[in-house]
């Protein structure tokens, strides 16, 4: 009951929430300068200016130009990107799917490496491993995402060549039919196991430097509840029963420490979610941070306004979910300890 | 073990029933506890050369001219590997010296750092203390306006903002403080709220001591210790998140911060030229390390009770 | 945010429901780093196969096996904003795709200046009659049996329909000046026979207007079937679709990432050898990887980027001219001193002082701009590309001559006063950024109390600054506007009532504008060739002496393509090479 109530109340609020970020990220847009700048040209008369604001409308008072932004983004129109010299519409979901599949293998990797480091390092507390485990874990909160990644890339493509660099070989990319525009799916439905391989090729690399960090501050977490669970009685009366420590540490002590460890996964999508921007200049990853980036550098005020949207939709739709699936979880560990 | 907002939180530091000898020498101590653990011990020597490099920069190397944070030129020598003579790190694509760059941009990054760190501490305290001691619909609004602030992911956010003020080394630090003022504004406020209920805050209203004084003596000393934790882990990140900015391109060309030098260092990696980017992100990373090992040990030693085993 | 509350657990260990078993991979990270150690792996054996099979080429086809045989891919840094004749604008990539997809009435071949027929069966001069005696009215016959790729026939009454309808869409984002400047009147004589007639004689006419992406013919049929001409709003199908008879035919459009094309087997100068696509690849390491590769067949990187492709043994360059886009750094003698940045201490005439114009013209390295600006990819220049006509060895050209720079700061008064201006500039634009650079540190290492300030701004920040009058800097930095005939540069940027001289305001400051106009229209009147030279020759000496501009350096023209590519031919005219001439 309590728990579906905080559900109800976090869903209502969050279209509120959108909201206020769609004003938000209108106002920056209309601040500092003409919206259709990007369509400006230096030759262009007064004349030709004034003509090209009544075809964009930003002629009109800001508050009808707002609504009229709105619709359109309710309509799927986002504006017309100077980075990509195309609709928005057009070229953000294939950005989008790029981001999507980087960030998911890379939360993959962060999930299962620092799951796998935290428990390994939780159980052998004190030791020599679980020294370098956590020297690894706070170098990782403090390595610099960019430096991380250039570094990796020397690495990688540089003194030992076999990383290679963007998303895709474009011939073998140009071979198969986008059904998805996830590469790996795609590759998989068309049946085409080399282009499989290459697109794995061209993720490995990125999404491990993507998901280290978040790995880190998982394997951290999962390490201290870990310990804090081998810390208690039924653990011992565990071993008293006889029951080899490995089984002890799986099969109880891990599930219970998981609990505090899932906040911090879907904490850590946020971290991710930044890191991309990143990462994906220093791959050369055509997903949604570069594109931002350029759009960024260049001034582009579509392409930054759909980063900025989308990204805020993301990140709260994750937040929810992530505290919805803790605020069922709590509710049975609440339940169970009595 | 309840969470951290409802311990009996007593500051290791105190409220007015101490003296200040009695202070001093706990700082003392404190000190010195926190500095026995290894790591805190790393952290602060690490810190302490970073910031002597950063105070001593004139010294070591000669100051461009006639803006000291511009690195000097030479485009007679572009794109030469780091054991050039009069070039000991190489040189970038516009022959910046890298040695120049990463000397220097230890003084800008300890200029931002004090300087965001400065304003948001301030911008924070007092924003919070009226959430906090206010209260009502003040703190409701506040705190909402906080929880948007929280609500998008920093960097997106850092990156919005300076697309809006375009790029420069003062917009990121601009952009920065922006976001970084809530943090404190939390603090300062659950210290506030928490501490209006501890005992001696009551025994000091019977005994009719007006509301700004108590604020003094009583809530501002106790808050004394997450926030100074706060303020070293912040010092850290700054400069690690300036640097993500400038390297995405957000800051002038030419200046001398170590962001910079890895954004104008990346191009050449294609083609083997390693140094630029490599230097610029290994001091990066050694003063975010120092800060954190520091932040950390001093966190273990003042807030026992959260994370950190 | 959720609250993480220690200390609560699970029941005991005779099980409880709920806990979802933790993913496989993440019960056995040992298996996840196996599998990612098998991808990088993976990657080696096939990424190793590749770039070893390269051996010496000689561009004749040499041992290295052909990639993408039949297709010929060029990789470019953008798509296009339209495909629409009538709606691209200048400098953008639709006339790129333009050029390949239309037919003009006239060319220009791979190896001269001089226009030779296309459309039409003859060029018209006043040799053969076909330009009247008094300059103006140009007659174009029309060659028999050109078809549209949609099967129409191709007559002079596409040719007016095509000219006129750009003329009356008249969008301001398009080329339409382009033809109103100067065209006064286009008549359809009969099928095969298209008359223009022209407001003022003009020389540069064939290769300024007849052969530019607005003059591009088009097919009537197709576009009254899709939308007409509306005065003032763009035409929608022809955004996104071509209407042409050109040696190429757009199959589709993959928006942002490429173009494919295929050949006309119908055309009527011959089908082309191979398809085409057009790879959009805003990425330069991107690009150079792939040309190492072999991915692509012919690429324009950055002068920074060429330089890293030089050691690839596959990879062959054409260094066959300049971009007739030189690099410059404008003066602004039209200020409006409340626009300027606070920072900025100079009056609204500093630089209406000529020897204030020449002395930042001497102060600036023009040897580092090309050496380290450009990595060795370009020239520094007369006031003309080399190449146009006009352009030579022998005109005189700034260099760099600090002695001479301080006397002339000193006699104009400048050199104890001291100064602080800000010159203003595209954000992380490679080519851009060093010539303000190398001007600051120049300039600033001459005297402590002199400061130049080098503002980056977004790029829409810049082209809009840019477009406004009075310009609120001082100064900037940009790279000219590709024209094909001089009289384009002189006009736009030299001649004191044109486009630039009226906006910075030439006739504040020049000492004898009078006679610099007289010399540029007298040239543009002339249809002599030699005498149009020589006043060019005169123009340029006149710039030199009082000039308006700092012209940094001229891009080299380097075109990369792999060395597989046959025939590779290019001329310096055209807007970017025409797949129709290559082989592979």
């Amino acid at each position: 009951m309590q728990v579906r109530e905080y559900v109800v109340r976090r869903l209502l609020k969050l279209p509120l929430v959108l909201l206020a970020v769609t004003v938000a990220v209108f106002a920056l847009s209309r601040v500092g300068g003409s919206p259709i700048a990007i369509y400006l040209e230096h030759e262009m008369s007064p004349d030709e200016v004034q003509a090209l604001e009544e075809r964009y409308g930003v002629d009109k008072p800001l508050p009808m130009q707002y609504v009229a932004w709105l619709g359109g983004v309710a309509r799927g129109d986002l504006g017309w990107s100077g980075v990509s010299v195309a609709p928005v519409s057009e070229v953000l979901p294939a950005r989008l799917v790029a981001t999507i599949e980087l960030a998911t293998l890379g939360s993959f990797i962060a999930i299962a490496l620092g799951i796998g480091l935290g428990t390994y390092a939780g159980a052998r507390r004190n030791r020599f491993s679980d020294h370098v485990i956590r020297v690894l874990t706070v170098s990782g909160a403090s390595l610099p995402l960019f430096w991380f990644a250039l570094m990796m890339l020397i690495l990688f493509y540089l003194i030992i060549p076999i990383a290679p660099l963007g998303r895709f070989d474009p011939d073998v990319y140009s071979q198969i039919t986008h059904y998805t525009g996830f590469y790996t799916i795609d590759s998989l439905l068309n049946l085409n196991p080399s282009a499989f391989v290459d697109a794995i090729v061209h993720l490995a690399l990125p999404a491990f430097v993507l998901g280290f960090e978040g790995m880190a501050v998982v394997a951290r977490m999962m390490r201290s509840s870990l310990v804090e669970e081998m810390g208690e009685d039924y653990v011992d009366s565990a071993r008293a029963k006889g029951l080899p420590e490995r089984r002890v540490i799986r099969r109880h002590a891990r599930r219970n420490a998981l609990i505090p460890t899932i906040t911090v996964i879907g904490l850590s999508w946020g971290v991710l979610l930044q890191g991309s921007v990143v990462v994906e200049n220093v791959f050369r990853w055509p997903g949604l941070g570069r594109w931002a980036t350029e759009g960024v550098i260049r001034g582009d005020r579509a392409t930054i306004m759909a980063f900025v949207l989308v990204t805020a939709v993301v990140f709260l739709v994750v937040n929810l979910v992530v505290d919805v699936i803790y605020a069922y979880l709590d509710r049975r560990v609440v339940l169970g300890t009595d | 073990m309840a969470d951290a907002a409802h311990v009996d939180h007593v500051s290791p530091l105190g409220g007015r029933w101490q003296s200040f000898t009695t202070k001093a020498r706990r700082i003392g101590d404190l000190s010195k506890t926190a500095l026995k653990s290894p790591t805190t011990l790393a952290g602060a020597v690490i810190i302490v050369i970073l910031i002597a490099m950063a105070i001593l920069a004139p010294l070591l190397v000669e100051g461009n001219r006639p803006d000291p944070y511009q690195l000097p030129r030479d485009w007679s020598a572009i794109n030469m590997p780091p054991g050039t003579p009069g070039h000991p790190l190489g040189t970038t694509s516009e022959g910046g010296d890298v040695l120049y760059g990463v000397v220097w941009g230890a003084r800008t990054s300890l200029r931002l750092a004090f300087i965001v760190v400065g304003i948001t501490l301030v911008v924070g305290t007092v924003i919070g203390s009226i959430a906090g001691f206010v209260g009502g619909k003040w703190d409701e609004v506040l705190m909402r306006v906080v929880d948007v602030f929280l609500a998008v992911p920093e960097l997106i956010l850092a990156l919005a903002i300076a697309a809006l003020l375009g790029p420069s080394f003062r917009n990121i630090i601009i952009a920065i403080s922006i976001l970084g003022w809530p943090r404190y504004a939390r603090i300062i406020r659950g210290q506030i709220i928490h501490t209006k209920e501890n005992e001696y805050v009551d025994a000091a209203h019977v005994i009719g001591d007006s509301k700004f004084r108590i604020y003094l003596k009583d809530i501002l000393p106790n808050t004394i210790t997450p926030v100074v934790v706060a303020a070293t882990l912040q010092m850290g990140a700054v400069v690690l998140f300036a640097a993500t900015l400038s390297f995405l391109g957000l800051a002038e060309a030419g200046i001398a911060e170590w962001g910079n030098l890895v954004g104008e260092g990346q191009a050449g990696i294609v083609s083997g030229r390693w140094w630029v980017a490599t230097f610029g992100g290994l001091m990066v990373f050694l003063w975010s390390l120092g800060f954190n090992l520091f932040g950390d040990g001093v966190r273990d030693v003042l807030d026992p009770r959260t994370e950190g085993r | 945010m959720a609250v993480i509350r220690r200390g609560r657990r699970f029941a005991s260990i005779d099980g409880q429901e709920g806990e979802r078993r933790p993913r496989l991979l993440a019960r056995r990270p040992g298996l996840a780093a196996a599998v990612l150690v098998f991808a990088l792996i993976a990657q080696a054996c096939t990424g190793a196969a590749t770039p070893e099979e390269e051996g010496g080429d000689d561009g004749g086809g040499g041992t290295t096996e052909v990639k993408n045989p039949g297709v010929f891919v060029h990789s470019l840094g953008g798509e296009p904003e339209t495909l629409d004749p009538a709606a691209s604008t200048d400098g953008g990539f639709g006339n790129r795709a333009i050029i390949q997809m239309y037919d003009f009435l006239v060319d220009l071949p791979p190896d001269s200046a001089v226009p030779v027929p296309m459309i039409a069966t003859e060029v018209p001069t006043q040799e053969n009659g076909l330009v009247s005696d008094d300059g103006l009215t140009y007659t174009f016959p029309i060659r028999e049996g050109v078809t549209f790729h949609d099967g129409t026939d191709l007559t002079a009454d596409d040719v007016k329909f095509s000219w006129d309808r750009v003329v009356e869409m008249d969008l301001p984002e398009g080329q339409a000046s382009r033809l109103t400047d100067i065209i006064d009147e286009t008549r359809v004589v009969d099928d095969f026979t298209f008359e223009v007639t022209l407001q003022q004689p003009a020389a540069y006419f064939m290769t300024t207007v007849v052969y530019s992406p607005p003059a591009a013919i088009v097919s009537q049929d197709a576009i009254e079937a899709n939308g007409g001409v509306v005065a003032g709003e763009p035409n929608e199908y022809m955004t996104t679709n071509e209407a042409g008879s050109g040696p190429y035919i757009l199959e589709e459009w993959e928006r942002g990432e490429r173009l494919h094309f295929l050949k006309n087997e119908d055309y009527w100068n011959g089908a082309p050898a191979l398809d085409a696509r057009w790879e959009v690849v805003d990425d330069e390491s991107v690009i150079v990887v792939g040309m190492q590769a072999g991915d692509f067949d012919l690429v324009e990187p950055t002068p920074q980027y060429v330089a890293q492709l030089q050691d690839s043994d596959n990879v062959c360059f054409d260094e066959s001219g300049f971009l007739l886009e030189p690099l410059h750094l404008s003066y602004n003698l039209n200020i409006d001193p409340d626009l300027l940045p606070n920072s900025d201490t100079i009056p609204p005439d500093f630089f209406y002082d000529s020897r204030v114009r020449r002395a930042f013209n001497l102060a600036f390295d023009y040897d580092a701009m090309v050496n380290a600006g450009l990595e060795g990819f370009g020239a520094s220049g007369t006031y003309l590309p080399p190449g146009v006509l006009g352009w030579s060895e022998d005109a005189p050209k700034y260099e760099q001559d600090l002695a001479e720079s301080e006397r002339l700061f000193r006699e104009s008064g400048w050199w104890d006063r001291g100064f602080e201006v800000s010159v203003l500039v595209e954000e992380a634009n490679p080519t851009f950024l060093p010539v303000g650079l190398i001007l600051k540190d120049n300039i600033e290492a001459m005297n402590p109390n002199f400061r130049v300030n080098v503002l980056q701004v977004a790029e829409t920040q810049f082209d809009e600054a840019h477009g406004q009058t009075p310009f609120p800097y001082a100064m900037w930095i940009k790279n000219a506007d590709p024209f094909t005939d001089p009289h384009q540069f002189m006009q736009t940027y030299f001649h004191p009532d044109g486009e630039w001289g009226e906006r910075l305001g030439y006739r504040n400051g020049m000492e004898d504008p009078d006679a610099l106009a007289d010399v540029i229209d007298r040239a543009a009147a002339s249809t002599d060739v030699e005498e149009r030279e020589a006043l060019y020759g005169e123009a340029l000496q006149m710039i030199y002496d009082d000039p308006m501009w700092l012209w940094a350096a001229d891009e080299k023209n380097v075109q990369i393509y792999q060395c597989w590519v046959q025939d590779f031919v290019y001329n310096p005219l055209w807007i970017m090479p025409r797949w129709v001439f290559y082989d592979k």
